[in-house]
């Protein structure tokens, strides 16, 4: 360390305590400013202040010069501001594999949450205080009951029931809720707590209960099990139930009991549903006069109130049936004829000609036909007899010969045969108020009833079946036909020969017929009340689909019969709400007729057939030169004797020449009859309010 | 992926709020105000609700929105004060909405109580469905 002194003039100087370290400076006059190398040792400095003045003094400074530095440590933090560093060490070691690594990505929507508020100002059911009990296999459940209770009623449908129920203690077996009885019952009570009212609102079974594992809550969906009624009756008992009409004609043959109920209830404008009780009722879907529920603005949640016309697209106001009935007319005729022998027997005994035999006559006859009657005259037998010539002649011939040949034949020949004949009926079944308000906006439908046929009808016997009482002391012999049977009774006599007979019992045709009509006719009524109009008011336990319920608003006014009903009570918000929709007849006109239903006349199906007998003659050869002919009928036969040159000679035959059956008996044949009916709009109440 | 966060009507935050507050007064006013309270919660775990137009930094807020069907004869936004507690209501300015945080934390003890007082609307008689409170549009993280 250099040392250095330093002589200072000054007029005072202070100083602080010393500290270890510091430069202390001792002045006095003549100031003399030692500077010494800081020690350990401290120094008290002593400031002496002299009084103010002009103090004059000579610094002098004595300099000794020594080599070195003066030199001063200082130490500096040096600070990294705002920057952490740390060094990273990576390990890499080598492996094989494949790395993978997982992503994960949150998407996330903005939302607004939301909870909607409804007042209720001054209503009619205003303090009123619900309870719904919900009574399970005869359990009281409605302490368990949380959230939502949906109730839907609708024409024609099962009612269902939704509910849902806070966790059981213990197992669970969902299974064992499967089919229980359910009954929901609506109560409700004024501010002090005394019931104003209980209504049934719903009965019927636990179709699905739905238990969920995560809340630990058990869901019931019921129903009323409509299906299931119609599913275990007989049909019989379905027709007690429904009404209406069916046909197999019209709807197929089903064994679908409950599909069956349901074509019944497509023929008729009424719906059949079961009431709170499970009581079933068929319903007119006409609306009463008057309405068994009023709605106005009192009521009427605001705003709620809406209205569905129909769209044309949708209306039918004409259906164009087209039944055809066929079946197999039965036609028998019988037509006679008969030949004898042209000559009295004295003139045959005198100069005789040959005979015709039975088996040439029973040949003839052989076409088809069935013989039902023959009678054969004889030759007389053995004899004496007066000839031409009025001498007696001894006539000899045996019992087979008489038997063998024919001097006379009478027979009546008989026929039976099927025509297909088909009555063809076009019913059109109107609406005419709404083709006045619409145009014609038609349907076609397309039945086909065919009667069984009796292919038996058309065999024929065999002539080999022939039977006879012959009797050799008589001249004339009867046979008879085993295959020949007698026409049906209520046959139809159709000119001299034929008997018509079709089918005696109409009844599946006349049912296909009103069938057909009366679900066309209520289909066109179907589409003419698919006007709605839906409201929601506070719930409304009557509100069903048997009542007729009005809507009176500065808006609209409605009257019909209600369709639908949704009762809806969450047990969380203390809402019970019930929507109501109610369906309307449109258009309204007055004056509208409304037809029966009714079979069309039945359409004339009579046949006009001119039917000729059958002709026999006698033509003889050996003395004539008449040329054969083989448009001949009758026995064709010649002189034995004394035959004249020149001469024809014939060959021995016995033809018949049966006349063919017309066309218009045995072609089939068509015969069109034709109907309207009209079916009147009911008149509901729609008037909308601009 | 739907937000976690619902309305509810009970503080342990079991019943999410479905359908509405169903409110009756009698239109002559007899009735009063009518209070109550709903619980804006998440009964998830580990979740966070902020407002999705500046998460974090812009307030969660329960406006009263009116469909107005029928403005001037039905209920109106006026008809309704929102605080966060029964006790603000009576400073509440009707209409008016409620800030209710900048980050909602899940959890039944963080939900957020959103007392709602109905002034007797001045409207005829009828039930009326057109006003509803709502968040502005959230984010769940």
């Amino acid at each position: 360390m250099t040392f250095s002194k330093n002589t200072l003039s000054s007029r005072g100087f202070s100083s602080g305590a010393a500290e270890v370290g510091d430069v202390y400076v001792v002045s006095s006059p003549p100031f003399v400013n030692t500077i010494f190398v800081p020690s350990v040792i401290s120094v008290a400095v002593q400031n002496v202040l002299f009084k103010t003045g002009t103090v004059g003094a000579a610094i002098q400074n004595v300099l000794n010069y020594r080599t070195g530095a003066v030199s001063m440590a200082f130490r500096h933090n040096v600070f990294n501001v705002g920057v952490v560093s740390a060094s990273i060490q990576n390990n890499i070691n080598e492996r094989t594999g494949v790395v993978t690594a997982a992503i994960q990505n949150n998407v996330f929507q903005p939302v607004s949450l939301s909870a909607s508020i409804e007042n209720r100002l001054g209503a009619a059911a205003l303090g009123k205080i619900w309870k719904a009990v919900i009574v399970l296999n005869g359990v009281d459940m409605s302490s368990r009951q949380t959230g939502l209770i949906e109730i839907e009623i609708e024409e024609d449908a099962a009612r269902i029931a939704n509910f849902q129920l806070l966790p059981f203690s213990g197992g669970i077996d969902p299974y064992d809720w499967i089919g229980v009885s359910v009954t929901i019952d609506y109560l409700t009570y004024d501010s002090t707590g005394a019931e104003q009212s209980n209504h049934r609102v719903f009965t019927g079974v636990v179709d699905e209960p739905i238990y969920n594992p995560a809340t630990r809550f058990t869901s019931f969906e019921c129903t009323d099990g409509q299906q299931e009624f119609f599913e275990q009756k007989t049909k019989a008992q379905i027709d007690d139930v429904t009404g209406g009409y069916h046909s197999d004609v019209v709807f197929g043959e089903t064994e679908d009991l409950w599909e069956y109920a349901r074509q019944r209830l497509s023929t008729q404008p009424a719906s059949f549903d079961f009431d709170a009780y499970r009581v079933g009722r068929l319903t007119d879907w006409q609306s009463k006069a008057v309405a068994d529920l009023n709605f106005d603005a009192s009521n009427i949640i605001h705003e709620s109130l809406g209205l569905k016309l129909i769209s044309r697209r949708d209306v039918v106001n004409t259906v164009n049936i087209k039944l055809g009935y066929r079946f197999g007319r039965k036609w028998q005729r019988e037509i006679g004829g008969s030949w004898h022998y042209p000559r009295p027997f004295y003139q045959y005994l005198s100069d005789q000609t040959t005979l015709p035999n039975r088996g040439m006559i029973l040949g003839a006859l052989d076409s088809g036909w069935d013989i039902k009657s023959i009678f054969f005259t004889k030759l007389p037998p053995s004899g004496q007899f007066t000839n031409t010539e009025g001498s007696q002649t001894t006539w000899s011939i045996t019992d087979e010969l008489r038997d063998y040949l024919v001097f006379g034949v009478g027979f009546t020949l008989a026929k039976k045969w099927l025509q297909d004949v088909t009555e063809d009926y076009q019913i059109q079944v109107t609406a005419d108020a709404s083709i006045a308000k619409h145009g014609v906006i038609k349907a076609d439908e397309f039945y086909a009833l065919d009667e069984e046929v009796e292919e038996e009808f058309e065999k024929v016997s065999e002539p080999a079946t022939l039977s006879s009482s012959s009797s050799t002391d008589s001249s004339i012999e009867t046979g008879k036909s085993f295959g020949y049977t007698e026409p049906d009774l209520g046959g139809v006599a159709v000119g001299d020969y034929d008997t018509i007979i079709d089918p005696a019992d109409r009844a599946s045709f006349d049912n296909a017929v009103q069938t057909a009509i009366a679900e066309a006719r209520t289909h066109i009524l179907k589409t003419h009340r698919a006007n709605t109009v839906v409201i929601q008011d506070l719930l409304s336990p009557t509100a069903d689909t048997d009542k007729t319920a009005s809507v009176s608003t500065s808006e609209v006014t409605a009257k019909g019969k209600i369709k639908r009903v949704s009762h809806r009570l969450d047990t969380e918000s203390g809402e019970a709400l019930s929507t109501i929709e109610l369906s309307l007849y449109q258009p309204n006109s007055p004056g509208q007729v409304d037809d029966a239903i009714a079979v069309p006349e039945q359409a004339n199906t009579t046949p006009s057939i001119d039917t000729t007998g059958i002709s026999l003659s006698t033509h003889i050869g050996g003395r004539t030169t008449k040329k054969y002919s083989e448009d001949w009928t009758g026995y064709i036969g010649n002189w034995t004797s004394a035959r004249t040159f020149p001469s024809e000679w014939y060959p021995n035959e016995f033809r018949v020449d049966i006349p063919a059956i017309e066309d218009d008996a045995r072609d089939a044949q068509t015969f069109v009859a034709s109907s309207v009916i009209n079916t009147a709009i009911p008149q509901d109440i729609l008037t909308i309010n601009i | 992926m739907t937000v976690s966060w619902k309305f509810h009507s009970d503080s342990g935050l079991t019943a999410e709020l479905v359908g509405s507050l169903a409110i009756n007064q009698r239109q002559d006013g007899t009735t009063g105000d009518v209070d109550g309270v709903i619980y804006l919660g998440s009964i998830e775990e580990g979740k966070t609700l902020q407002a999705d137009s500046d998460p974090g930094v812009d307030q969660i807020v329960v406006s009263i929105a009116d469909s107005n069907v029928d403005p001037g004869n039905s209920p109106e936004i006026t008809d309704i004060k929102l605080s966060t507690s029964n006790a603000g209501l009576a400073s509440a300015v009707a209409g008016d909405p409620l800030n209710v945080g900048l980050t909602l934390t899940s959890g039944v003890g963080n939900k957020v109580e959103v007392h709602y007082r109905i002034i007797t609307p001045t409207a005829p008689t009828g039930t009326y469905a057109e006003l509803s409170l709502n968040t502005n549009p959230v984010r769940e993280i």
